[in-house]
């Protein structure tokens, strides 16, 4: 079974889907021995032909796949591919809601569509912005818990080839929390710019 | 608000749309802005968040600045689109994308999920229109796509989508009698 993870962020190998695609490569891999993994990205010209399954993996822009990522897939399709291939899709974003990632899911479907490939479900993950912190979270943490359960099904349902109903998760903390923890790291990163909060309230447009 | 419209826009049917559109806008006395993303090319957003945490309210990428700058204070945007995978084109989608420094990166709460506030005190109203999808189900999409992206660039706590969405069909009697109630809104 040859494996395609194709990679649709514009932060390429510095991204929170190249994360979640690695763990569910390795999901895959503990557990079967006839498949061989391909990594692409949207920087690559185009999706290699005996591909049996492909993993689309992105991060959630405007509700939707990424600018260049888009362009990628336009290409991609002008090329008319007759292949046969099996598509899931993996979309995440930064707002706490999993849900939030329907629609790009919807546009993934409507590209394997297109591309006349069968498309087999898709997992949207919500909190994003947690993922950076998980490394330093030990696997068994509640938080963690729905989000690892949700990428555990979504590697089993790929490596037995089953079609799933799109799934929507997000980490296992309440709204606010999100919100302030969110928000802290703003912060942080504002700081390490050299500014302070106020400065992130700056509107260059009307002075 | 200025009573300002953007048109974004790419393909021949596309730039019909927007001529229509335009018309029928400087007959009620607006400022027509209008951007052929063949010709007027962005790069879409690279995801740095700089805009929000290094250089607040601007992108890294220069070539947005001009674009923000004339559209940031118009009463509408319209992306006008081939239906693309249920979605916008990537030419006209990023200069969709290219709005993220009018956000500010902190969070709030609109029709019941987490969406980012706005750093202006206005942001311009959303409008669509998409055209020739490769099936009913990708134009689905697009309906609801085109809903969520109005909640999201809203300021609003509730956002009302009811009609933000046109699929035009080549009816130019339809599109006029579409655009003309949001035009004549005060």
């Amino acid at each position: 079974m040859k494996i395609t993870l194709l990679n649709g962020s514009p932060r390429l190998n510095n991204s929170t889907t190249k994360k979640l695609l690695s763990y569910i490569k390795s999901n895959i891999e503990a557990k079967s021995t006839d498949s061989t993994f391909t990594e692409i990205t949207w920087k690559d010209s185009s999706i290699p032909e005996d591909t049996d399954i492909l993993i689309i993996g992105s991060p959630l822009y405007y509700d939707s796949l990424p600018g260049f990522f888009l362009g990628f897939l336009e290409n991609y399709i002008t090329t008319k591919p007759h292949k046969e291939m099996k598509v899931y899709g993996l979309i995440n974003c930064g707002f706490y809601e999993g849900t939030q990632n329907k629609t790009g899911l919807m546009i993934m479907e409507s590209f394997a569509e297109e591309a006349g490939f069968s498309w087999c479900g898709g997992l949207g993950i919500g909190g994003g912005g947690l993922f950076p912190a998980f490394e330093y979270i030990p696997d068994f943490t509640p938080i963690k818990k729905p989000v690892l359960k949700a990428l555990e099904d979504f590697s089993e349902n790929i490596r037995l080839n089953k079609t799933m109903v799109n799934t929507y998760t997000q980490p296992n903390c309440t709204w606010t929390l999100y919100k302030l923890g969110g928000e802290a790291s703003w912060k942080q990163n504002a700081k390490a710019n050299g500014l302070t909060t106020k400065d992130l309230y700056a509107t260059p447009l009307l002075d | 608000m200025t009573k300002k419209i953007a048109l974004i826009f790419d393909t021949d049917k596309g730039e019909h749309i927007a001529n229509i559109t335009s018309s029928v806008a400087k007959n009620l006395n607006y400022e027509v802005l209008t951007f052929d993303a063949r010709t007027h090319v962005l790069k879409a957003c690279t995801g740095c968040f700089n805009c929000w945490v290094k250089t607040p309210g601007f992108c890294s990428q220069k070539d947005s600045h001009p674009y923000l700058k004339q559209i940031f204070d118009s009463k509408y945007i319209m992306y006008i689109s081939k239906i693309t995978f249920g979605g916008f084109s990537s030419n006209v989608k990023a200069h969709m994308e290219r709005m993220e420094p009018l956000s500010h990166p902190f969070f709030t709460k609109r029709n019941g999920e987490m969406h980012h506030i706005s750093r202006y005190k206005s942001k311009p109203h959303f409008l669509s229109v998409g055209f020739d999808a490769f099936s009913q189900k990708a134009e689905d999409t697009f309906l609801e796509l085109t809903k969520r992206n109005c909640i999201n660039c809203s300021i609003n706590k509730k956002t009302n989508v009811t009609n933000n969405t046109l699929i035009y069909k080549d009816s130019d009697e339809n599109l006029t009698s579409w655009i003309k109630p949001f035009l004549e809104a005060e």
